[in-house]
Order: C-alpha cells, then structure tokens, then sequence
C-alpha cells in the first residue's frame, strides 16, 4: 500500500534519511524502530508531506506522492498522528474531533464521531472540556481519534506510548490493534520495541537514517542484535 | 569579519586616507558637508547597528537619541561657552548613553516588537519636549550652535569641520570594530542568533541588552553632536519619526551586524537625500520601498549580499581547483 | 455630564479595540505583528472618498465599494508582503510592514496630499437625551455597529469550520496541516478579515477626526489597547481599546489638555513596566 524507495531527506543541512527503502502492505501494522534520533520522526513527517524528500520516491496505492502537500495526502487518506501528540490545546475535546473532519463530507461526520467515541469513551465523557486539560493518556486517545475521524486508510503513529503509564500504554496498543482489525493499515514508531513488536506483522530498524534490520515480527523479536540492542536483553 | 593580513591593509589605507585628508583642499565647501553629514550617519548607523543588527531588537526612534546629543551640545556650547568640543562630545554621548541605559533597563526584558513600540513613543516624547519646552530649546524656532574650538582655532567652516569631525567618526568606527571582535561583540551576535541560546551559554542578557542599547545611544549621541557643529542650527524637524525611519533604512540597505554595512548604508542614505533632496514625499516612498524589498530579498543588505557572493566565487575556485588534474593549467 | 463623556470614550474605545483586533487576529494566526494595520484603515478612507468625492458615486455605494476594497487590501498585503517572506523571522516581517506603512503614507500623500477631507456618516448628526443621561447618535452608532462586528466575528469563530480552523492554526500550524487544513489559504483569510476591520473602523473614524494620510496613527492606540487588554488576546484587545478610549476622554478633565496625546505612550510604558501581560494577557510559552 504504502512503498518508499531509496528517499533522502535533510533536516536543514543534516542529511535525516539516507536512502530509506520499505515497504507497507495494507491491513498489516508496520512498525518502525530505532534510538534517539535515528530519523523515525523525519520518515513519517516525508510521508505525511511536512517535509520533502530530496531525492527517491514514496508511492500510496500505486501513485508518488512524494511531491504532494500535507492537504492532499490527508485527502487520499494518509493521517498522522504526530510526535507530542500535537492537539488543539485552546479547542474543545469535539472542536479537535470536527477539526479532524475537515476534509470529510459534513454529513459523515456525527457518524464517524460516534465510531470514535466507541473506541474512546472517556472523550464522550469530556466532550466539552479544553484539550489543553486533557491528560497525557487522554490527549494521546484524543490525537488518535482526531486522526480517525478523516477516515483514512493509512495512520502513521509517532510514539503513542511516550510518557504514558504502562497500564495506559497497554490500553493504547490495544485499541491500535482494534483500529487494525477495523480495516486501517498502521505504519507504527515506538521506541517501545517490545510492544511495537507484539502488535506488529513487520518490523523495520532505522540507525542514523539507513535501515539496518528488517523482518517479520517474530523473527525480529528473536534476532541477537535486535533483542540486545533494542529489546533490552543482555545475554 | 575575516582578519586580512596587517600589511595589506596599511599599504592600501595610508595612501587614501592621506587622499581622504585633503578632500577639503579640492572639493566644494557643499561636497565638504555632505562628507561631514555622511560621517554622521556612519556613527548613527554603528550606533543603531548595535541595537538592532547585533542583538535584533528594534529601534524606532533612534532619532530621540541624535537629538539628545544634538541639543546638550548647542545647549552646554552656548551656556558654557569655555567648554572645548572634546569635553563636550563624550559628555553629549553620556549623556544620550545615560538615557538610553535608563530607558533600556525596563523594557529590554520585554519581547522584540515591544521594544518597537517603547521606542516609538520615547522618540515622539523626545521631539515633543524639543517642541515645547521652549525656554530650553527655542521651541520650533531652533537653536544656534556655537562653533567647535580649540584652543585659539574655531572649527568656524565646514572644510574646518572636517578635520574635527572625520577623525572622531574613524576613531570611534576603530573602537566598534574591537568591541564587536571581542567576546562582547560575539555575546551580541549570539544574542540575535537566539536569545535562549544565548542564556544557557551564561551570556547575562538583560546586562548585554541593556549595554547594547546604552552603547547605540552614545554613538548616536556624538553623532548628534557632532551633526549639531554640522548644521550650525538645530530645529525639532530634523529629529522625527521619519528620520528614525530613515535610519532603519539606513542599515537594512546596508546591511545589519556588520560596520561594513553601516557604512555602504550611510553612503546610500546621503545620496538618496541629496539626490532626492526637495521630493521629500518621493524619499519616504523611496525608502518605504526598499525596506520592503530588501527584507524580502536581501535580508542581510549589500554587505552581507557581497559576503555570500565573495563566499560562493571562493567556494567554485575551490571547486575547480580541486577538479583540474595535477600538472595541468598550474601557473 | 461625566456619563457623556464616558459614553464618547467608550465610543472612541471601540475604534481602538478594532484596530486591536485587527492586529491581534494577525498575530495570533501567524505570530507576525503588522505595523502597517492603521494606514490599512486610512487607505480604505481614501478608497471611499475617492469615490464618492471624485468619482461622484452614492455614499452608501461607496462605503460598501471601499469595504470590498479593504478586504482586498488585507489579501494583497498578505500576497506581496509577508508570503515571499515566508521564511523570514518575525523580525523582518515586522520591518516589512513598517515599510509597507511608510509606502502607503507617502503614496497617499502623493495622490491626495496630506491635507484633511470631511468625510460623512454612518450616523445622524444628533444629540440625544435617554433619561437623565444626554449623548449623541454618532457615539452610540459606533458603539453599536462595532459590538455587533465583535459579534458576528465571535460566532464566525466559534461556530463555523472555517472560524474554527482558523483559531486551530493560530494554535498548532502543523496539527493543522495534517488535519488536511490549507494554512496558507488561513492565512490570507486572517489578513482579509483584519482588513475589513480596519475598513470599517476607518468608516467609523474618519467621520470624527477627518480624513487624512496621518489617519494611520491611530495604530498605536490600537497597539497601547491591544497591549493593556494583554497581547495576543481577543477579548484583551477589546477590553483594552475600550478602557484606553474612555482614559483618554477623561483625563483632560483633570490633567491639562496636552495629556490627551501622550496617553497612549504613557498607557504602554506604564502597561510594560507594572505587568507586561496586560490585563487578560497570555503568556504564551515560548517551545524552544
């Protein structure tokens, strides 16, 4: 569904991606690993259009939309959800839902936001307080549900489980696995490797822009250099 | 600014500042001013250069501060007549430097456009006190200014003036350029760059702030009196907002956080001025147009336009040094 | 008697809150500060004077024809001032527009020359007496067309998407890029939107003090308001343009009449001493 080849992307004069290649198949969760600054952010930003690439091609369905502004993949139904969740602080937990609607016919809406709300009660409870006031776990639930309500085929997660408590991030996973098996194909950071992995189908290791490892699921969870470095298993 | 070799530099400055010299011997007595005019707005343009090229904040009276010094000066020269000029000029620049330190304490700690706004009113109360408070100033009537002496010779000619009036503008463009090479100048460039930087490298900026602008108002300060000696008669219309304008234009041309620009800019500004001398309405559009235009396409002014042009003919020789095969084309 | 004058004060106040406004709607979209909002007011003036003093078009015409025109004038500025500036810092936006301001004065000063022209109301020239109170139709026409701009922008803004995108991109740009928001067309909708305010704020003024290229400096009362209010507020810039119109009308009352103009200074040096914030301020944390 979602194909990247050999993309080169700069931050400023630093060279973020460095011929970057892989692959999405729809319906499947992909997740995408790797330290600090290993170019996570920067690859999901290229695909969402925040930035472009300087060199190679990202294709969605078959189409490049390598050149295309943020607007229009968000119309072929590519949603992000950013690193920090980025929410609307000053706007009502509904005003960031409808926002997320944006580019959706009118009518959709009521109907899409009671298909989010099943997935996240609490924001029907808090409807029309300030998301500014949200807490962590609930701005994460908003910023996912935001990114639902344009009924898109495509989510790019960045991080949803930084800074969460664990129990919050297992709630969080599991909805993500809920929005899979919906039909949404989800293209997943985390630095949380063992969870990213539980829930994946593939994996992808980005180190300081290039990918170096790259696998099913499973096999990345068994992999030495995998388990050592990002698993947190000494042996 | 790029530290070219001591010699080089002598052997191309002796002779003309030696030719400089002795402008007044061959020139017009009108050429004569306008090179002392121009000195004057050299200093203002390092003076405002201070403020707003090397820490980025705006000024936008500027002229209250040309005025301060202009005023004490014709002010003290006709109550203390005894007064020699190189009394009164760094008295004139302490005391514009006092008020700028004073007006600087409170509002430096505030953000940039701020500042803008402050200014803007601190230079239409300056020229309003210059207005009214005529027992003072002579209201709109102006003030004559008492020649500059020294010891039996008074400086009572503008070709007299010249010889008082450029070696203080070299002097202090001398001064600014140390300060701006020492760890002071570079506290200020870094505060430009970004003030939070700034303040995690220990850089104190409410102190280096304020200092900055106290600096901008005693150069602008002699400068002032100095164009008070120029001009021989000082009126409240030589001090307004346009002439403030006029001086951002000055350095936005010119090129901000460099003395280079300060002055490319003061050449620009006089020849603008004297070219377009009686359309005064066709010199602000002037000016209003090239502060647009250059903000949008040359930011960084003429100078700073020719250090990325000298940077990229320096980069491609480089380039095509590095491209030709040993042996070949080797002088 | 003081109720009369609080009442023209308050008049006075509106016009200031909506040069206030104008400048905070700009600022709290794309963070650029526009010197230029007040000569936006006096352009749009001279564009209805000169249609119905030149070009002998029916007043009302004329008024709806130069609103039309501000609207216009906010969107040209956008397109030739601050987008092919759209990399640079706020601090050469905020020249920009001092030039643009300078531009317009000038060029103003040379198709119409700097002299001051009548210019007619909205409103009837009468006073009236409500009770015990006496006033008249020209303050109580301002105060009531402005409250009801303030109203009409406030459920433009809560209510409608497009209102609503509007303040999503003043708070997030990127959130709103991916929301499938086109934030440049935001963009030049807010400086479209400030220019009709400063339009007609210009209908509004021009009538009181006469129209003239120095009509322009009615932006640093907008600015001393918008400052008192606290900056970057909505209702702030309001609240503040109505206290600073009503502080002005006052004080000659009990300060010799030369106060009345260095009121706005003396409000923004005293506002940025005592509290910065203003009164309903924000203090927006800056993300490094």
């Amino acid at each position: 569904m979602l194909e990247l080849t050999q993309v080169e992307t700069y931050y400023g004069k630093v060279r973020a991606l460095k011929g970057v290649s892989l692959k999405v198949e729809e319906r499947s969760i992909v997740a995408l690993l790797g330290a600090n600054g290993a170019g996570k952010s920067t690859a999901l930003k290229t695909i969402s259009g925040l930035i472009h690439p300087a060199s190679g091609s990202i294709r969605f369905c078959g189409e490049r939309i390598d050149r295309d502004s943020p607007e229009r993949i968000v119309r072929r139904g590519i949603s992000h959800v950013p690193e920090g969740r980025d929410i609307f602080p000053y706007l009502t937990i509904h005003e960031n839902l409808t926002m997320g609607a944006f580019t959706r016919p009118k009518t959709e809406a009521a109907e899409t936001l009671q298909r989010v709300f099943s997935h996240f009660p609490i924001l029907e409870k808090r409807e029309k307080q300030m998301a500014g006031t949200l807490s962590g776990g609930e701005q994460q639930m908003l910023a996912i549900g935001r990114a639902l309500m344009a009924r898109p085929r495509l989510i790019l997660l960045d991080e949803p489980s930084l800074g969460l408590a664990p129990l919050l991030v297992h709630e969080i996973f599991k909805i993500i696995l809920e929005i899979n098996q919906a039909g949404t194909t989800i293209l997943l950071i985390e630095q949380n490797a063992n969870m990213a992995l539980q829930v994946a189908l593939y994996g992808y290791v980005l180190e300081t822009g290039s990918i170096s490892v790259e696998g099913l699921a499973p096999e990345l969870r068994t992999n030495q250099y995998v388990r050592h470095t990002y698993l947190g298993v000494k042996e | 600014m790029r530290r070219v070799s001591f010699f080089r530099w002598t052997l191309i400055l002796v002779p003309c500042l030696v030719l400089f010299f002795m402008a007044p011997l061959v020139l017009s007595k009108y050429l004569v001013f306008i090179l002392n005019l121009l000195a004057v707005y050299v200093l203002v343009a390092i003076g405002l250069n201070f403020v707003m090229g090397y820490t980025g904040q705006i000024s936008t009276g500027h002229a209250a501060f040309l005025a301060l010094g202009a005023y004490f000066t014709a002010i003290c020269a006709t109550r203390a007549s005894s007064l020699p000029f190189y009394v009164l000029l760094p008295m004139a620049g302490c005391f514009a430097g006092l008020v700028g330190f004073l007006l600087g304490i409170p509002i430096l700690r505030l953000r940039g456009f701020y500042i803008a706004m402050v200014t803007l009113a601190f230079g239409a109360v300056v020229s309003e006190i210059a207005l009214q408070w005529s027992s003072l100033t002579h209201g709109d009537d102006g003030l004559r200014v008492p020649s500059a002496f020294l010891g039996t010779f008074v400086f009572d000619s503008d070709k007299r003036l010249f010889y008082l009036i450029q070696p203080v503008t070299i002097l202090l463009i001398l001064a600014a350029r140390n300060i701006v090479s020492t760890r002071v100048g570079r506290a200020f460039l870094a505060i430009r760059q970004s003030e939070t930087a700034a303040q995690t490298l220990g850089i104190n900026l409410s102190w280096y702030k304020t200092s900055a602008f106290a600096l901008s108002a005693f150069y602008t300060g002699v400068a002032g009196a100095l164009f008070a000696y120029a001009m021989t008669h000082i009126t409240p219309d030589s001090f307004s907002l346009s002439t403030s304008i006029d001086f951002i234009a000055m350095i936005v041309i010119g090129g901000m956080g460099s003395i280079f620009g300060s002055i490319i800019g003061a050449v620009i500004l006089t020849a603008i001025q004297q070219l377009l001398g009686s359309l005064a309405e066709v010199q602000m559009l002037v000016f209003g147009i090239a502060l647009i235009v250059f903000m949008i396409f040359m930011p960084r002014g003429i100078s700073g336009a020719l250090r990325s042009w000298r940077a990229a003919v320096k980069a491609r020789k480089k380039q095509s040094l590095e491209n030709t095969p040993k042996g070949e084309g080797y002088p | 008697m003081l109720i009369h004058i609080v009442i023209s004060g308050i008049a006075t106040g509106c016009i200031y809150s909506l040069v206030a406004l104008g400048l905070t709607l700009i600022y709290k979209s794309t963070e650029h500060v526009n010197f230029a909002q007040g000569d936006m007011s006096m352009v749009s003036g001279f564009i209805a004077f000169t249609l119905f003093a030149w070009l002998k078009v029916p007043v009302p015409l004329a008024f709806f024809l130069a609103l039309v025109g501000s609207l216009g004038l906010g969107l040209v500025m956008e397109f030739l001032l601050v987008k092919p500036a759209i990399r640079a810092s706020h601090f050469n936006v905020f020249i920009i527009t001092l030039g643009a301001s300078i531009v317009m004065q000038s060029a103003s000063g040379l198709i119409w020359t700097h002299n001051e022209f009548p210019f007619p109301s909205l409103f009837p020239n009468k006073s009236l007496v409500l009770g015990p109170v006496r006033t008249d139709a020209g303050s109580l026409g301002i105060i009531f067309s402005t409250s009801l701009l303030m109203l009409a922008l406030f459920l433009f803004f809560k209510y409608s998407k497009t209102g609503t995108s509007l303040r999503a991109v003043s708070q997030s740009q990127q959130a709103a890029l991916l929301m499938g928001i086109s934030v440049k067309r935001c963009f030049a909708l807010t400086w479209a939107i400030s220019g009709l305010v400063a339009g007609i704020a210009a209908l509004l003024i021009a009538p009181v003090v006469f129209l003239s290229t120095a009509l322009g400096f009615v932006v640093v009362n907008g600015f001393a308001g918008a400052i008192l209010g606290g900056w970057g507020s909505l209702p702030g810039a309001v609240v503040g343009g109505v206290i600073l119109g009503v502080l002005e009308n006052i004080a000659p009352f009990y300060f010799p009449s030369e106060i009345r103009n260095i009121i706005p200074f003396a409000v923004l040096v005293g506002v940025l001493v005592i509290r910065p914030s203003g009164i309903m301020g924000e203090e927006r944390r800056r993300r490094v």
